[in-house]
């Protein structure tokens, strides 16, 4: 959801186009928000759910929620704060109707959909590289999960989201100096944790 | 080091610090403990940065294919124009009122006929309402199709018996098909070059004098969401153009993109082909693309922009490793799903492959010969019966 910092105005007038075929109807409108959108929801979403099955439901409830609740976007905002709010309620929603308080285990549901016992390197592969490379994003992971929630939504907003501090603060309700102190303190709780991998 | 700088650090490496504020601290990047610092805060950032969560090709399709059939499956939503939208605000909320004062007064005063005028002919009214009571959307327009074989003369169409079903009475609220109530109650000339049109087997023409037209190559095709588009096989069936119905039924159960889609296309030949159809003598058009194969029905009915497809009276159907009887099923060819009415018989075959049977509490049923008498729905691309 970085469209504010990154879109060309080209980028925006078609992304405008795309709201106004949304809002007729026109389910190619719905494509092109989707295409441009739902991987950087489902990052968020699979950091904030800690599930990837969760967030991949939730990436579907929300695209088809804009597609009820795009009449009502007027283009007084941003379109990407008004898709975060959306985005950011369904993932509430979701978390209350699963009650989902996990503990996140290295040896539960990996992300790469292989068990991490699988991803021990086998004796003479010449793949370590790789192999350490998808360890190392587990632990980091599993860093950013254990995270307290009010640091790690600003952290996922920053880092895979790519927002600007205004617009974490806009989208959080936070004050720009809150979204700082917590993005800065939670960096220096990962690098603490993830010493050995950094 | 000093709280500020490495404030001023993590800001600096997110892009957010200010002209004046950089070109202060890059004088200090000379220093090893700054240069070794603002290194682990970048090492950190690419860190986070590689293990983002990310979703396959494949994946985002799916999640696509699902967005777009829910979506589809919701009633249309419409913006109104902002003029249009204040209208309904509470300030005019006493103007509204008064409006339709008068018009429920004008109405009653109106003079109108003594009976109603006759519905389509009823649909099998107690499997049927359950099913439809849950899937009729107001306002989804519909074409439908309705066959019936062994019928080869005109006859007009039966009105119901006990008054309109449930399915009717939703049928008569939505003006759309209304229109095709009454097509269907006049079902000649065929309603040519409109997109809404109806079409009644019962008045079909025998089929040495229908398919007089060559068949062109087929219209029907994925639209621009995948789906694909049924207008033009239900124009070629409303227009008896039965070599054309054939082009565009077989284009769709060799190339549609949903297994759903497949199956209703092989089923609706494969009715048409049966006994006393329009296509009966045609080559058998029951390739094996499908599963699902709906093989007997007293009248069927798709409708269209729903994505449904209906079949009641006697219904006989395939399923891998089953034979079902039942009295109605209802086919959503956009979900891939089906389902049966309350106190359908199945029966497993030997040799035909394997439908995985669960109960209403997910436990496998076993029995060779079942009933499911609250209904059961079926997972065409899973191979998956649950009965209700």
């Amino acid at each position: 959801m970085n469209a504010r910092r990154e879109s060309s105005p080209a980028e925006l007038a078609e992304e405008r186009a795309w709201i106004e075929a949304c809002q007729r109807g026109d389910l190619s409108g719905l494509e092109g928000l989707y295409e441009r959108y739902h991987r950087q929801l489902y990052a968020y979403l699979v950091a904030m759910l800690r599930s990837q099955q969760g967030a991949e439901d939730v990436v579907q409830d929300i695209f088809v929620k804009l597609h009820q609740k795009i009449g009502s976007y007027r283009f007084q905002s941003p379109f990407h704060h008004w898709l975060f709010r959306l985005a950011r309620n369904q993932a509430i929603d979701h978390l209350r109707r699963e009650k989902v308080r996990r503990v996140t285990s290295l040896d539960e549901e990996p992300m790469e959909g292989t068990a991490l016992r699988e991803r021990v390197p086998a004796k003479g592969r010449d793949a370590q590289g790789e192999v350490l490379a998808k360890e190392k994003a587990v632990a980091v992971r599993a860093a950013v999960d254990a995270l307290p929630a009010t640091f790690r939504e600003v952290v996922l907003l920053r880092e895979w989201e790519d927002l600007p501090y205004e617009d974490i603060a806009l989208a959080l309700g936070l004050s720009v100096g809150t979204v700082k102190s917590r993005l800065f303190r939670a960096r220096a709780l990962l690098e603490k944790s993830l010493k050995e991998w950094l | 080091m000093s709280t500020r700088l490495d404030d001023s650090l993590n800001a600096y490496i997110d892009g957010e610090l200010a002209p004046k504020a950089v070109r202060a601290l890059e004088k200090r990047l000379a220093e090893p403990a700054v240069a070794r610092r603002l290194e682990s805060l970048r090492g950190l950032r690419q860190g986070l940065a590689s293990a983002r969560p990310r979703l396959s090709a494949a994946d985002s399709q799916r999640l696509w294919v699902g967005i777009r059939a829910r979506v589809v499956a919701q009633p249309e939503t419409v913006v109104l124009p902002a003029w249009r939208e204040r209208l309904f605000t509470r300030r005019w909320a006493p103007a509204w009122g008064l409006g339709v004062a008068a018009g429920l007064a004008l109405w009653l005063a109106l003079p109108r006929p003594a009976s109603p005028p006759a519905l389509a002919p009823a649909l099998d009214q107690a499997v049927m309402a359950p099913m439809a009571k849950a899937s009729t959307r107001p306002g989804t327009a519909s074409i439908r199709v309705a066959a019936a074989k062994g019928h080869a003369h005109a006859a007009p169409a039966p009105a119901a018996e006990q008054g309109p079903s449930v399915v009717e009475q939703a049928l008569a609220a939505d003006p759309v098909d209304d229109m095709i109530d009454r097509a269907l109650q006049a079902p000649s000339p065929a309603l040519r070059g409109g997109s809404l049109a109806a079409f009644d087997q019962v008045s079909v023409a025998p089929p040495a004098a229908a398919g007089a037209q060559p068949a062109t190559p087929a219209q029907g095709g994925p639209d621009a969401h995948g789906f694909w588009d049924w207008k033009a096989a239900a124009m070629a069936m409303n227009q008896r153009q039965w070599a054309q119905v054939q082009v565009e039924l077989k284009a769709a159960d060799e190339r549609a993109g949903s297994a759903g889609e497949r199956a209703f296309a092989a089923s609706a030949l494969g009715l048409l082909a049966g006994v006393g159809g329009p296509l009966e003598g045609v080559e058998s058009p029951l390739a094996p693309t499908g599963d699902l194969r709906i093989m007997g029905a007293g009248r069927w009915q798709l409708l269209v922009d729903a994505r449904q497809a209906r079949f009641v009276q006697g219904v006989s159907a395939r399923l891998p490793g089953l034979r079902v009887e039942g009295s109605a099923a209802q086919m959503d060819l956009a979900f891939d799903r089906a389902s049966f009415s309350p106190g359908t018989r199945f029966t497993r075959l030997s040799g035909e492959g394997s439908t995985k049977v669960l109960d209403a509490a997910e436990h496998p049923v076993t029995a060779d010969e079942f009933t499911a008498p609250a209904g059961a729905d079926y997972n065409v691309a899973e191979h998956v019966l649950r009965l209700r």
